[in-house]
Parts: C-alpha cells; sequence; structure tokens
C-alpha cells in the first residue's frame, strides 16, 4: 500500500479492511445508527436519505483562529475556501487579533495597516481609499462577506472576524471594479462552543467604548452569536458616537444541509474633522499657503475647526440569510441572500486660510473661513449569489471547479453638493478651535435617482496537470445596467456586456512552497457606486457625457512566491506586480469635460512582500510592504505643465514609492506581553496637485498587555506614540491630519 | 486488530486542532493521566483536560469519528472516553511500553470507561518530526505506526504499546480509548470482516437474497456477543 511520504505502517493491516468504504453504501454498523435495522429493509442502504452524513465539515475557519492568531491560512476572498498558498495573487490579511492588539475600532485604520493603501480627502466630503493609486472606495472594491458594501459609510470593527485584502485586478471574482484589488471584511460567525468577552476601553479624547462578543451553542450543530457595541468620544470636537448589534444564528453547522441567518445594524453619529489648510515649503525661508513645494501640516491635529452643528451620520442595516447544501465530502453549493438599507449624510466645514499666509506671521490670531461642504445618499441594496464548488477527477485529472451566479441590485437617493440654503456660520481663528458656534439647518433637499443592476456569471477550474503543478482558468460574464434621473427629470440610461478572464499557474514543488503567476483583468464602469457627476443630467451636459462613457478597463500581471516557514507557523509572500488601466477616464468633476475619451492610460509596477506569524513560541509577527518605483501617467490628453493636475509623464498621484506596516508582539512571561508597530507612507502628491509634495511619515505604536488570569486581560495602548503630525489623507488644495497621539486602556474579561 | 482511518479529520479541522495545541494551550505534565506502572515510563506532555480548548478539541475529534463509518464498525461503540491530547518534544520526548488501565474514570463525564480498544489521532504532519512512532505490540509481533496529519489507528487497549522518542520537531496527538458493545478483539474483527465483505459484495451485486440472509447473520452474531 501506498502512503504519503514520511508516514508508514510496516506490516498494515489487510488493504481490503483500510478500503475506504463505496461512496452510496455504508457498512451495517453503520446504518444502525440511522436506525435503519433488518433485513427487510436492504433498499434503506441505498437511499441517499437514510444514509449517515458522512460530509466534510467544509466551513469557515474557526472563529476562535482569528482571534488568537496574527496568521490564518484559509480564506473565502477568492470565492469557495481556500488556502491562502493556493492563490496566485497577493492576499493580506488582517486577523481579529491583530485588529484587537492595535486598539482599531474603525475600518480606516485597519486599512492603514495595509502596505499601498493611501487616502484621497475632500470631494465634498467623499473621501476615498486608494491602493497602488488606483480606487478602491468610489469603485465599490469593499466587501462584507464576499457581498459588496454600501458604497460610503462609516464602519466599525465590533463584528468583524478578520479583513482580507486582494491586491490586483479580480474582476473575474467580484465584478466591476477591482483595479487595485478588493478589501473583504468577514463578519464573526456562530460556532459550537459557548464562549463569551467583553472589552471596556477608556482612553485619549475621552473615549469610551464597550463591546461584548457572546457565542452560545444551542444544540449539536447549532449556535448562536451576538455581538453588540456602544462608542462615544468628544475627540476635542471631532465627536464620535457609535452603537452597533449584530447577530447570527447557524444551524446544521457541518452538517449536510447548513442554514444561518443574521441582522447587522450600525449608527453612527460624529462630527467629522474635513480638512486643515497647509503651508508649502517652497525652499525659501518663507512657507505660504500656496506655490510649490513640500506640504507642511501646520494646525495640532486635535484641532478641530468645524461646527457643533456639524455631523456625519450613517446607518447601515442588513439582513443576511445564508444556505449551503454539501453534496458531499467535496461539493457544495452555498447561496447568500442579502438585503440591506444605508444611509449616509453628511455637513461638514471646510476651513481655509482667507489670507495668503506665511509660516513666520502665522499665529492665534490668523483667520481661517469655513464653508459648507454635504452630501446625502441613501441605498437599497439586494444581493444574491450562489457558488457551486465541486473537486473531481476526469481524465485521470483532479479538477477544482468553482462556478456561481451573482445579482446585485442598488437603488439609490443622492445629493452629492447638498449644501445649498445653509446661512454662514462666520470665520473663526487659529487659537480658538471648537469655538460652538452652530448654525440652524432648515435645508430642503431634492435627490438624484440611481438605479443600478448586475447580474454576473462566472466559473473557474484549477487542474492539476502533476502532483506539484496546478493551472487554472476562469472567465465571468456580467451585464450592468443603470438609470439616473436627476432633479429636473432628465434621466439617462447605460447598459453593457462585460467579460473578464483570469488565467494563473501555480507550481508547489513541496508542500511549503509555492510559486505562481497570474494576469487577471478589471473594470470601472462609469455607474460606479460613487458617480462624480453632480446635479444636471440634461442631454449634452457634462454629466451625461460622462455618464455616456464606456469602462475603464486595466489589467494586473503577478509573478509570486508564497513560503510556510518557521515550522508552518508563518507564512511569507514576496510577489511582483505589474497593474495597468489601459484606457482611462479621469473621474474628476473638474475636468470631467476634457477627460471622456478612455485616451488615458497608466501603469503601476512594484512588488509586494507579507509576511504573518509566529517566529518562535513567544514572538508574532505582521508585516506588510509595497514597493512601487514606478507609477506613471503614460497617455492623458492634459499636458504635464503647471501646478494643476498630473498629466503624461507624470508619476500617478496618491502613490508612494515606500509603503509598509509593522506590528510585532512578545510574550515575556505568562503574565506580560508587549507589542510594538509602524506605519510607514512614503511622500506623495495629492491628485490634482502635482507640484505639492506630501512628506514621508512614520508613526509608532506600542502595546502593553497584561494577562492576570484566564478570565481578564488589561491592555494599555499607545497611537502615534511620538504624535507625528503629518498629512494622512490629501486633496488638492488642503490635506486632513492623522491622529494625534492617543493613550487607551483596555480591559477584556472571557468567561 | 490494528485498523488505519484515513482522513478522519478535514483539512480544515487538523488547521483547527493545530491551532488550538499551540504553545498557548495549557499543557501539563502527561504523567498526570497515567496509572503508577505507566507513570514510570510516560515522558511527555498533556493538555488540560478542563480547558476551553480540551473541550473544543474533545467535540472537534468526536464529530469527525461520528462520520467515519469504518471507525463505527470496527470499534462498534458504546462508550467513547473523552479525547485527550498529548505532545512529545524536547526533553518531554516519550512513553516507554505500557498497557492501557483496564478501566478509566472520565473527568469529563464522570464516567468509567472500560478500555476494549484505544485509538490514536495523528496531528503532527509526519515529516515535521523523527521518531515518535507508535510501537504496537499485539499477537503478530510488533508494529510501528506513523500516520499521516488527520489520519487514526485503532488498536487493542489489551496490547503493550509504546511511543518511541521524537528526536526532532513535535508531535501532537488526540488519544482516547473506547468501549466496545463486543468485548472481545477476535469477535470484534469478525464482525468487522463480515460487514466490509458484505459491503463489497452489495456494491458488486446490488441486493440479493444472499446479502440480505448474510446480514441477518451479522445481526445475530452481534445480537449473541453484543453488550450494550
Amino acid at each position: 500500500m501506498e502512503h504519503p511520504k514520511g508516514t508508514s505502517v510496516h506490516q498494515t493491516c489487510s488493504p481490503e479492511l483500510a478500503a475506504k468504504t463505496p461512496s452510496n453504501l455504508l457498512p451495517l454498523a453503520a446504518l444502525m445508527l440511522a436506525g435503519s435495522m433488518g433485513a427487510a429493509q436492504p433498499a434503506l442502504a441505498q437511499s441517499e436519505e437514510k444514509t449517515l452524513k458522512t460530509v466534510t465539515v467544509k466551513d469557515t475557519q474557526d472563529p476562535n483562529l482569528s482571534k488568537e492568531s496574527l496568521l490564518v491560512k484559509q480564506t473565502g476572498i477568492a470565492k469557495g475556501n481556500q488556502q491562502l498558498k493556493d492563490i496566485p495573487q497577493t492576499v493580506t490579511v488582517m486577523t481579529e487579533k491583530l485588529i484587537a492588539d492595535r486598539n482599531y475600532d474603525d475600518f480606516r485604520e485597519v486599512l492603514k495597516s495595509t502596505a499601498g493603501v493611501t487616502f484621497q480627502a475632500g470631494e465634498t466630503g467623499e473621501e476615498d481609499v486608494r491602493m497602488r493609486g488606483f480606487s478602491l472606495g468610489q469603485a465599490g472594491d469593499i466587501y462584507v462577506d464576499g457581498l459588496r458594501d454600501a458604497p460610503l459609510t462609516e464602519r466599525d470593527t465590533f463584528n468583524t472576524d478578520r479583513v482580507e485584502v486582494l491586491k490586483g485586478s479580480a474582476s473575474m471574482l467580484f465584478g466591476k471594479g477591482s483595479t487595485g484589488g478588493v478589501v473583504n471584511q468577514v463578519n464573526k460567525q456562530p460556532f459550537l462552543m459557548d464562549q463569551n468577552e467583553t472589552n471596556v476601553t477608556i482612553g485619549s479624547g475621552q473615549m469610551r467604548r464597550i463591546t461584548g462578543d457572546f457565542n452560545k451553542q444551542t444544540g449539536e450543530s447549532s449556535a448562536f452569536r451576538l455581538n453588540v457595541m456602544t462608542h462615544e468620544a468628544d475627540n476635542w470636537g471631532a465627536k464620535a458616537d457609535k452603537k452597533g448589534i449584530a447577530g447570527a444564528y447557524r444551524t446544521g453547522i457541518g452538517e449536510r444541509d447548513e442554514y444561518s441567518v443574521g441582522l447587522y445594524h450600525l449608527e453612527t453619529d460624529g462630527r467629522p474633522l474635513y480638512n486643515h489648510p497647509w503651508m508649502i515649503d517652497n525652499g525659501t525661508s518663507t512657507a505660504s499657503s500656496n506655490g510649490s513645494g513640500v506640504i507642511v501640516p501646520v494646525l495640532n491635529a486635535k484641532n478641530y475647526y468645524g461646527l457643533t452643528s456639524d455631523y456625519l451620520k450613517t446607518q447601515t442595516s442588513y439582513l443576511t440569510l445564508g444556505h449551503t447544501h454539501r453534496f458531499n465530502q467535496d461539493s457544495a453549493l452555498k447561496t447568500t441572500v442579502r438585503y440591506g438599507h444605508y444611509e449616509r449624510d453628511l455637513l461638514a466645514s471646510a476651513v481655509r486660510f482667507t489670507t495668503a499666509t506665511s509660516l513666520s506671521s502665522l499665529n492665534g490670531n490668523t483667520p481661517l473661513s469655513r464653508s459648507f461642504k454635504a452630501r446625502r445618499g441613501e441605498s437599497d441594496v439586494l444581493q444574491v449569489q450562489s457558488d457551486y464548488n465541486n473537486n473531481f477527477e476526469w481524465m485521470g485529472r483532479k479538477h477544482e471547479l468553482i462556478a456561481g451566479v451573482d445579482y446585485t441590485q442598488d437603488k439609490a437617493l443622492r445629493n452629492n453638493s447638498a449644501a445649498t440654503g445653509l446661512s454662514s456660520a462666520g470665520p473663526t481663528t487659529v487659537g480658538t478651535p471648537n469655538d460652538g458656534v452652530s448654525i440652524t439647518d432648515n435645508r430642503q433637499m431634492a435627490m438624484n435617482r440611481f438605479e443600478a443592476e448586475n447580474l454576473g456569471l462566472y466559473a473557474q477550474d484549477t487542474i492539476n496537470i502533476t502532483q506539484q503543478f496546478k493551472v487554472l482558468g476562469g472567465l465571468r460574464l456580467d451585464r450592468f445596467s443603470a438609470k439616473y434621473r436627476d432633479t429636473s427629470n432628465n434621466s439617462f440610461q447605460m447598459s453593457e456586456n462585460l467579460w473578464s478572464p483570469r488565467i494563473g499557474a501555480i507550481w508547489q514543488p513541496t508542500d511549503s512552497a509555492t510559486y505562481y503567476t497570474s494576469y487577471g483583468t478589471s473594470y470601472n464602469t462609469s455607474g460606479d457606486t460613487y458617480q462624480f457627476a453632480l446635479g444636471s443630467y440634461a442631454p449634452g451636459s457634462n454629466n451625461a457625457k460622462t455618464a455616456n462613457t464606456a469602462p475603464e478597463k486595466s489589467r494586473n500581471i503577478e509573478v509570486g512566491s508564497k513560503f510556510e516557514i518557521f515550522e508552518k507557523k508563518g507564512l511569507l509572500g514576496i510577489a511582483l506586480f505589474h497593474s495597468e488601466k489601459y484606457n482611462e477616464r479621469n473621474t474628476d468633476a473638474d475636468s470631467a469635460a476634457a477627460q471622456q475619451l478612455l485616451s488615458g492610460k497608466r501603469h503601476a509596477t512594484g512588488m509586494e512582500f507579507n509576511f504573518a506569524g509566529r517566529l518562535t513560541p513567544a514572538w508574532e509577527m505582521f508585516y506588510n510592504q509595497t514597493w512601487i518605483p514606478e507609477a506613471t501617467i503614460d497617455e492623458s490628453n492634459i499636458v504635464a505643465a503647471g501646478t494643476g493636475a498630473q498629466g503624461k509623464g507624470d508619476r500617478s498621484a496618491l502613490t508612494p514609492k515606500h509603503s509598509a506596516s509593522l506590528w510585532t508582539t512578545f510574550r515575556i512571561n505568562p503574565l506580560w506581553r508587549l507589542g510594538s508597530g509602524l506605519n510607514y507612507r512614503g511622500e506623495q502628491n495629492p491628485d490634482g496637485a502635482r507640484t505639492k509634495t506630501a512628506a514621508a511619515f512614520t508613526t509608532v505604536d506600542a502595546m502593553a498587555e497584561c494577562t492576570l488570569n484566564d478570565a481578564n486581560v488589561l491592555k494599555f495602548n499607545i497611537s502615534n506614540l511620538t504624535n507625528k503630525l503629518y498629512a494622512d489623507s490629501l486633496y488638492r488644495g488642503f490635506y486632513a491630519p492623522g491622529a494625534p497621539r492617543r493613550v487607551e486602556l483596555s480591559w477584556k474579561s472571557m468567561f | 486488530m490494528l485498523l488505519h482511518l484515513r482522513n478522519v479529520l478535514t483539512a480544515d479541522e487538523l488547521q483547527t486542532a493545530l491551532s488550538l495545541l499551540g504553545d498557548e494551550a495549557p499543557w501539563m505534565e502527561g504523567r498526570i493521566s497515567a496509572g503508577s506502572q505507566a507513570a514510570t515510563v510516560k515522558n511527555n506532555s498533556q493538555l488540560s483536560q478542563s480547558s476551553a480548548q480540551a473541550k473544543q478539541l474533545q467535540s472537534l475529534i468526536l464529530s469527525a469519528l461520528k462520520r467515519d463509518a469504518l471507525f463505527f464498525s470496527a470499534a462498534l461503540p458504546r462508550k467513547i472516553f473523552n479525547p485527550l491530547f498529548n505532545r512529545y518534544r524536547g526533553n518531554a520526548n516519550h512513553f516507554g511500553p505500557h498497557v492501557d488501565g483496564a478501566v478509566m474514570h472520565s473527568q469529563a463525564t464522570g464516567e468509567w470507561v472500560r478500555t476494549d480498544v484505544s485509538c490514536t489521532v495523528f496531528l503532527s504532519d509526519p515529516t515535521s518530526y523523527d521518531g515518535g512512532e507508535l510501537l504496537v505490540q499485539d499477537t503478530y509481533g510488533s508494529r510501528g505506526v506513523k500516520l499521516a496529519a488527520g489520519d487514526a489507528v485503532l488498536y487493542p487497549g489489551t496490547s503493550v504499546h509504546e511511543v518511541t522518542p521524537v528526536t526532532r520537531g513535535e508531535r501532537v496527538a488526540s488519544f482516547f480509548w473506547i468501549e466496545s458493545m463486543v468485548r472481545s478483539d477476535e469477535q470484534r474483527r469478525t464482525l468487522f470482516e463480515l460487514d466490509m465483505n458484505l459491503l463489497k459484495l452489495r456494491a458488486q451485486l446490488g441486493e440479493t437474497p444472499e446479502t440480505t440472509s448474510l446480514t441477518g447473520v451479522y445481526h445475530n452474531l452481534l445480537r449473541q456477543w453484543a453488550n450494550t
């Protein structure tokens, strides 16, 4: 009898005894369990319903794993449930442990610990997240459980098991978007155990946060999980107030038919620190607030210059139903339906120096003007997704097939510039932040309507050519259609049929080494979740032209390797990528008129380094670095000149050469664990201001954790230890500062 | 009878088990679960039975066994001792020749379990450690067993067995005992052979009067021999 390398049974038992049972019959002994006794009913043995459940648990990974480790080896981000090492693309996973260690309560903070991510500020309160310089937020590349998340909303980590980032084009898996990659937040799932955890945190800016995570096994194969959160902070004026509840019930866990139902609700009500004005260091002794040069953040990051009546209110509510049918150990059909209602309402103050100010003359009496930025949006999103996977042998080769269909319907009401009808609040001064001024808001708001539907079909097969060598090929077809209607009843319709291929090859010479190459494409339709077109859709208007523009297309080529090291407790990934957008429209309202030709082209070429895991029993590390030596606008009808938008030959905006994130912890003894981390982002230019540069920055975080006993853990965190003042998100005319130094103390209790 | 059960645990379950059995898990000296004679030769680590990890791992192993028709057919379980977990590495690296205690008291259920059948579920990748073979001496002589991670072996509790020293890496496994409805190893083996061959006949021929009749023979033997 053959045995896998390294196993041995000398003098094995007779082979017929070790043989696996034929799949459609069960031994008599096992039939006793199925309650079918006696020779009078021989047919029972063949009837499917009566056989024992001999299906395998092909479950998402054990929820506790993400709680306890910086490394998970499995992900569902590429459909189905795969080993990270079997995905021929860079995937960075931030586990609940990393999120908890670093005290991240906001999704944006989690994203900051991913290299290659940058933030765009402004755009009427429409911040964007970029990956490798390509849009992520605006393109709708943020997912929850593999389903599209609301286009713009606040997100909290209270119900997050882990955040997975797949980098590079992946429209074959996700449909529209995904040029830079996609981010998937995985919700916590019920599991078969009783486990409860509460966490109380107090911190700087009068922050108080309480979370609870309660899991109860309610039967042999069913469980219920409840997560709750309440969070309050005054943040020196930019207050935050969040409440969340998420409940989920699963039954038939690991059995032939598994059902799940989940409800999620999050409400946030805060005041946004929209921006700070900057000084520009042009190399002379007098930095001033305009011109070309290096951006100098000058105002204290704590300073909030908005009004007390400013607000950012969001609501997220969704219901999720899930069913998994397992045909046998190797094949299953998983169906998920989610219906969600999402609201976001923003009223913020953009702050500017009223006169040209130089650094030397800046003082507490320097005036600051305030102008309103407002935006309101509502979405009702229905999503249905069915994924089938089957591993089978055909013509002597092993195949891993995944195929599926998904449908998304998004009905949205939007007003992207909703400040009309507000009376000005008057100026303030640098020396009087949080001055307590408020205004009365009695706006009447008309909304543009936007409706989009998408139906996608995909299939991918991975063929084992030899034991060590696999090739994969996949294809997806999307039918996308969208309708716009403005407040004057001008309307516009569009529809697209889009094909997205993906191919790859994987060589696994040993159990712990993988080498791969892959090619994938992606596209962005003009009906993206965030359309820049404001106001009128009158025929011939710029908005109509923008909406009428065909999709942008991109491709990603990647060559890489993944190694399991440190006795398989660590996973190291190194990859070389080339991402290229080869027919770009410039999604920028200010220059939309000139940019509807899809004549643009840009690329980013670089490397990714990823490590997560345990080096020694006491030492854990998470490291992620992106190096993009080359990020260029290859074709554009904007001439690279002046101080305005990037043109042909310029480096792409918001694409630093280096960015990295490190988190490492060391257990000194059973009582104490210490941790430290760095976030680094190299110098970058704002979008639309080619001669202004935001300097590189490094922020340092530290943690000390004291395990009092099995049930109680105290943790002390300092984020931005050096109180570094830096430009975190950038707009062409201003920036928003990164958070100041924060000190937080948490008490975790498990029972 | 010594029986090799393949893929008792799925890859997912195996990963879960290994992650729960890391260095943070509450490992203790293995001598505590051994009788006085075995304690002199037992040198390994064992997972605390009362820990959350142990509880979760026990249900993981038991639910995996429940799926395994071969396990059921070969062991004909009446009671299953709550699975225990041990680790061999470094200086705590072996368990010399011993016989398992005839009756074990389970902390978890408070029950007494007669150890008719012993079972070891291998959890570590066999290429990741040297040594650590389970040597079982039964009436046919001594055999070494070192299986793929996720596989299990059933062997008579009556046999003298040992785990050879682990000289590199670490060997983590689950071990436990089964009180069988059929006390005698020989009788159990006969029933298992009959069951397996009947299964093949039914697969080859479908249900014929002869297989029906032989099915009757199986149940009649079980009726004579089983204590429930």
